[in-house]
């Protein structure tokens, strides 16, 4: 049977975290972190409270950092469903300007305006990421690989790198990256 | 179905979780020395890092105590469900707190425009226990609890 961590231990497993540890999770924020609606911060203040609510819980055998880091994946992966479900949430009054109710309130959905430019920006990031290997063309097959959802021995196989030139350059691009967007993709 | 931007912001969190795994998969020295290369200080990110976390752990410990201040309320509300099965032993009970506080004895009863457990209503008797419970009063020994 999987066993989880109590709320004391988990508290205890983080209160008690290496200053790497403290660091990787930001770095972690970073990366998970698509702007609205959370920035970083947010985005790993919002894991350490669904550790410690136990909303969700870390089973014994994870390292409580790569919990966390899931955690964050989780809570970035359901505000982008809901982001797309509900592009723009608007307060829409039920009253006309005469202060009566108004039988036909204006439409609280995204004008097509604001869905083509929600569309221009993801297209804009993603070009502007990939533009930044615009001088690596082995960077640049591994950047739309991962895009793509390839991963690992796949996208390896794909470049022809050696396993320590693989690694190597995928810390390359991941350095790249954060540091065009240290805050995540918001630009 | 999918639209061009859905398929974007997909490609966008496919390489966000690539990038994390990276992050995972790095040495604790080299997270460190990133740090410093960009100029940043590992100490300060992580006391941050840490504050967020007291934020949270101090959060969550209020809403553990109020759910556990609900939990009381509903438990006391239980208890006095309990009480009510015996209307005899209500008056009994009635009775004695109006001895032992009688100031607070003449405002109910005022308000209820009568003065002994005899005149009341099983219905009074149990909104009259209910009030001095809400009023933090009871007696120092609740046999008919135990009943």
């Amino acid at each position: 049977m999987k066993s989880f961590l109590s709320r004391e231990q988990i508290e205890q497993a983080i209160r008690t975290l290496p200053q790497a540890g403290w660091v990787r999770l930001r770095k972690v924020a970073a990366a998970y972190c698509r702007g609205r609606p959370s920035d970083a911060q947010d985005l790993l203040q919002r894991a350490f409270t669904k550790a410690l609510d136990a909303s969700r819980q870390c089973p014994t055998d994870v390292d409580v950092v790569r919990f966390l880091a899931e955690t964050m994946h989780s809570i970035a992966s359901d505000d982008a469903k809901r982001r797309r479900r509900h592009p723009e949430l608007q307060a829409v009054s039920l009253f006309g300007e005469d202060g009566g109710l108004a039988l036909d309130p204006p439409d609280c959905r995204p004008s097509a305006l604001q869905v083509l430019a929600d569309e221009q920006e993801a297209s804009r990031q993603k070009q502007a990421i990939i533009g930044l290997f615009a001088d690596d063309p082995v960077a640049q097959v591994m950047v739309e690989g991962s895009m793509e959802g390839m991963e690992g021995e796949e996208l390896r196989e794909v470049t022809g790198l050696t396993k320590i030139a693989f690694a190597s350059k995928r810390r390359l691009i991941r350095r790249r990256v954060e540091k065009a967007f240290p805050d995540g993709w918001t630009p | 179905m999918t639209s061009p931007a859905d398929k974007d912001e997909d490609a966008l969190a496919r390489l966000s979780q690539a990038l994390a795994e990276d992050i995972l998969a790095a040495s604790d020295e080299s997270i460190l020395a990133e740090v410093k290369d960009d100029g940043g200080d590992p100490a300060a990110i992580a006391a941050a890092a840490r504050a967020l976390f007291e934020q949270a752990a101090v959060a969550s410990n209020k809403a553990l105590l109020a759910d556990a201040k609900a939990a009381v309320a509903a438990d006391r509300r239980s208890s006095a469900g309990v009480v009510q099965l015996d209307a005899a032993a209500a008056r009994r009970r009635l009775a004695r707190l109006l001895e032992q506080n009688p100031d607070t004895a003449q405002k109910l009863t005022m308000a209820a425009r009568k003065g002994k457990p005899g005149d009341f209503s099983d219905d009074e008797v149990f909104g009259l226990l209910e009030d001095f419970e809400d009023l933090g009063i009871s007696l120092p020994e609740e046999p008919e609890r135990e009943r």
